[in-house]
């Protein structure tokens, strides 16, 4: 008996050590740029290759390892760091600590409470500190609190996205579709119009600062000057559109009710009436009552019921009525990198696009995807990056001129993509001095302006750009560069229990799904809903849903 | 004499051969308790957690007892979301029509195995989709239905017309798929009832040609019944499949398909997906939702599996 337990036991333990073997032959996980070199400690960081690439890494990594030569972080083993560079397309919710061999992560959708509750990321709150002593650099005002867990810090912030509209500045000047103060259209040396936010000469003159004047000039583009005045990827349409949407009633509603989305606290919010919403004759399409509530945990479901969220389903319920769209490209085989580099040429080969609905990472992205290089190959000096100028159009947030919004006069924007540097938990121990020093380089004043120079956009922080690098950057980067100044851009973070622990039920896609529609996009397009009517069912929660869902977060 | 036969157990093998078969079996072995049964058994398990605080001072997260609770969250969003509802719908459509591919390719191999004219043709173009690799029959469907078929559609004088598979009419990108899933299905089925009836005895076919039996004749009374453990075998995974059939949304539209779309089997996978490796707590009503459709798959199957075998005796 013994005899045949001890067979068992040597087979089980010669099948477990195949097993074993097996999988350790998997080795690390990720790709690197290069080879391993043994003199040195390695660090190993994955960085999401999306819109942004990895350049910028790169860059940051030649100097860290430069700077770093001849300083040992494990007690002389080794002398030096290298910086082993892991580009990969790895979404932060889906990353697996137990398989990943990297150290440090560069990642975006990161859901830093759960990741942070998981206890997935390492404690760097003397990192975080010792980043925001240096001169002119902060954590914004929300993210002190907000990024907190039980008094630390795990992540900094990486880069800040937004959706929206981008315009071409040549093609408007070229045109003339800037809107002059008499109501006419004209070029960039005209009379124009104050834009958005009433002063002039500001950065949006001659720009629609109303509804009734975006929709009257798109009419214009489309009848008069031969412009067709969107482009928009058939590919991602209905998840871009969706992201339109968000952010025009981010604008619509502004910053202390796009805030209240995450804190659930704010005075005064204006809601839409059960019942309230009626079709007419207005530019908005329809008419609505409101009422004003003190939000907080108990009544958070009252914010899907801002008139924000209607403006923005009836913006692009226009749109599509209007038939703004470049045709073409609304093929489910165009991609966002097909419709970037269409739009880049469309002027090019004298059938322009006026406006493109993407994000902000859309020129870095057409960038690394070599679509201004190919359209330098096309059209020679008339191709070059550098003779193009894009800009970053303001979300009109009035409906018209009698328009009475409070929130009017702040394009406020979601970031979007929730993206985070953070040191993996479980990290060698050896390791922590490398990679906190590693983190605390990438995050030095002079870093963070080389990677708005690099990229194009901004960490999702406070920091300084100089005049001279926002001088070299181009024309689209210094208006989303503005943009960022402006603080109208919300970062999703709180300290309210209710959003960190519930932070999927509260995902700006999940809350524009309404029944069989994920997308605002295919219901308004099939004209299975108006606007009214999917408004009326985005509201998601009644007043006893709500406590049915949130209830131990009412006190 | 009577040769008594003695049953070889492993008592009777040699110390040598005991570690020669232990060590054989033993990988497949705790392969299967370990990735199978552990899984499995773990899946279950979680249906009955949730993943909440229990340590509030360091802000601890752990898996505790919850009892029915991830079950009754089930049933509410079925009550609550029109579109599950629609996704069992669709898993039962597309199960429906994925029959009439199955017929079909029944009736295709038999002409294959018959290699009547252009069979070869046939054969070729009905096994490519099923060798080349999904991502790129998908991707070149996808070119023909958005592209070519409007472009064709005008140049021959019609109007302009959207693609199918991302029209705005939700109704022409279901019948888009569902055209998709028979034709892809043909390949697949084509390989395995084309392998199992070039198993049918020449003979008996000889034998039954001589006796003059007509085609049709000869593949009701005579392929039909000596492939019937294969399409018995073929059916019964179909039913399985019920509730786990993606219908290829994911491969056409990644996570971003139309909920009107969605079958059960895309909703589990993309909520699975979507959770990711932080959203440990979606898991335990994401494992009660898989039990919730096995409770329904499994006496499925196992009464068709019955009635077919009862079908297959009137063959016998």
């Amino acid at each position: 008996m013994m005899k045949r337990v001890g067979v068992m036991l040597a087979a089980l333990l010669m099948a477990v050590s195949v097993a074993f073997g097996a999988t350790a032959c998997a080795g690390r996980q990720g790709e690197y740029d290069e080879e391993v070199d043994i003199d040195r400690m390695q660090l190993y960081v994955s960085n999401y290759d999306g819109g942004f690439g990895t350049d910028w890494l790169r860059d940051i990594k030649e100097a860290f390892e430069a700077e770093y030569a001849d300083t040992s972080f494990d007690g002389g083993k080794t002398t030096g760091v290298q910086i082993m560079i892991d580009p990969n397309k790895d979404k932060g919710y889906q990353l697996n600590f137990s398989t990943s061999g990297n150290d440090i992560f560069f990642a975006e959708e990161v859901r830093y409470y759960e990741n942070v509750m998981n206890g997935d990321f390492l404690d760097i709150t003397d990192v975080v500190q010792e980043v925001c002593a240096q001169e002119g650099v902060s954590l914004k005002s929300a993210q002190e609190k907000g990024l907190q867990y039980n008094g630390k810090y795990y992540a900094l912030p990486h880069y800040e996205t937004f959706s929206g509209i981008v315009y071409d500045k040549d093609l408007f000047n070229d045109k003339s579709l800037y809107i002059a103060a008499d109501g006419s259209y004209t070029n960039a040396s005209g009379d124009l119009s104050a834009g958005p936010d009433g002063v002039k000469p500001s950065y949006d003159d001659g720009l629609p600062a109303t509804m009734e004047e975006f929709f009257g000039l798109c009419n214009y583009m489309k009848t008069i000057a031969g412009v067709t005045p969107f482009i928009l990827s058939g590919e991602h349409a209905a998840k871009y559109s969706a992201n339109f949407v968000n952010r025009v009633a981010a604008a619509y509603d502004g910053k202390a009710i796009t805030e209240a989305r995450y804190s659930f606290a704010a005075e005064d919010i204006a809601y839409v009436t059960e019942n309230s919403v009626k079709e007419d004759g207005s530019v908005l399409g329809y008419a609505y009552e409101t009422a004003t509530a003190d939000i907080t945990n108990a009544n958070g479901y009252l914010l899907m019921r801002t008139p924000g969220r209607l403006y923005g389903l009836a913006f692009l319920e226009k749109l599509i009525d209007g038939d703004y769209f470049d045709a073409t490209s609304l093929s489910g085989t165009t991609t966002h990198l097909n419709a970037q580099e269409n739009y880049i040429n469309s002027k090019l080969k004298n059938a322009p696009v006026a406006m493109l609905m993407d994000g902000n990472w859309w020129e870095n992205e057409a960038t690394v995807n070599d679509a201004f290089t190919r359209s330098e190959q096309l059209y020679l000096d008339a191709g070059k990056k550098e003779n193009r100028h894009f800009g970053v159009m303001p979300i009109p947030t009035k409906i018209d001129k009698n328009d009475a919004n409070p929130n009017g006069d702040s394009d406020t924007a979601i970031d979007m993509y929730t993206s985070y540097a953070f040191i993996r938990a479980d990290i060698d121990p050896v390791k922590v001095d490398a990679a906190k020093t590693f983190l605390k380089f990438c995050y030095k004043a002079e870093n963070l302006e080389k990677f708005t120079a690099t990229t194009g956009v901004a960490r999702a922080m406070n920091y300084n750009v100089s005049d001279t690098t926002l001088e070299n950057m181009t024309s689209y980067s210094q208006d989303v560069w503005n943009m960022h100044l402006s603080g109208s851009i919300v970062t999703q973070v709180s300290e309210n229990k209710l959003y960190y622990e519930n932070m999927s039920d509260f995902d700006s896609l999940t809350l524009i799904a309404y029944g069989n529609y994920a997308y605002p996009w295919t219901a308004l397009r099939g004209g299975v809903y108006t606007a009214a009517e999917y408004f009326a069912g985005i509201w998601r929660w009644t007043e006893a849903e709500w406590k049915d869902d949130y209830d131990a977060y009412i006190s | 004499m009577e040769a008594i036969k003695k049953k070889k157990t492993l008592a009777t093998f040699n110390r040598k051969r005991k570690i020669f078969y232990i060590s054989l079996i033993a990988l497949p072995v705790l392969q299967f308790c370990v990735f199978y049964l552990g899984v499995h058994i773990n899946s279950i398990l979680l249906a009955f957690k949730s993943y909440t605080l229990t340590d509030e001072a360091n802000g601890i997260y752990s898996y505790i007892f919850a009892g029915f609770g991830n079950f009754a969250e089930v049933f509410q969003n079925f009550a609550k979301e029109s579109y599950l509802v629609n996704a069992i719908w669709n898993s039962v459509l597309s199960f429906l029509v994925g029959w009439i591919g199955f017929f079909g390719s029944l009736l295709f191999s038999y002409y294959i195995m018959k290699g009547w004219r252009l069979s070869k043709l046939f054969q070729l173009f009905l096994f490519l989709p099923s060798i080349v690799s999904e991502i790129v029959v998908v991707t070149l469907f996808k070119y023909f239905t958005e592209n070519n078929i409007p472009a064709f559609i005008v140049a021959v004088g019609g109007g302009t017309i959207e693609g199918f598979m991302f029209s705005s009419d939700l109704g022409v990108r279901l019948a888009a798929i569902l055209f998709y899933t028979v034709w892809i299905g043909f390949g697949t089925n084509i390989l395995i009832f084309n392998g199992t009836m070039s198993g049918v005895s020449d003979s008996v076919l000889e034998a039954a040609k001589l006796d003059g039996v007509r085609p049709l004749r000869e593949f009701v009374s005579i392929v039909l019944p000596m492939t019937y453990p294969m399409i018995v075998t073929m059916a019964v995974v179909s039913v399985a499949n019920l509730f786990t059939n993606q219908m290829y949304l994911f491969s056409f539209y990644g996570a971003s398909a139309e909920r009107q779309l969605y079958t059960i089997g895309y909703y589990l996978f993309l909520n699975t997906q979507e959770a990711g490796n932080s959203g440990l707590s979606e898991y335990p009503y994401l494992a009660a939702f898989g039990i919730v459709v096995s409770a329904v798959t499994i006496p499925l199957t196992v009464a068709f599996r019955k009635a077919l075998n009862q079908i297959g005796k009137r063959f016998e």
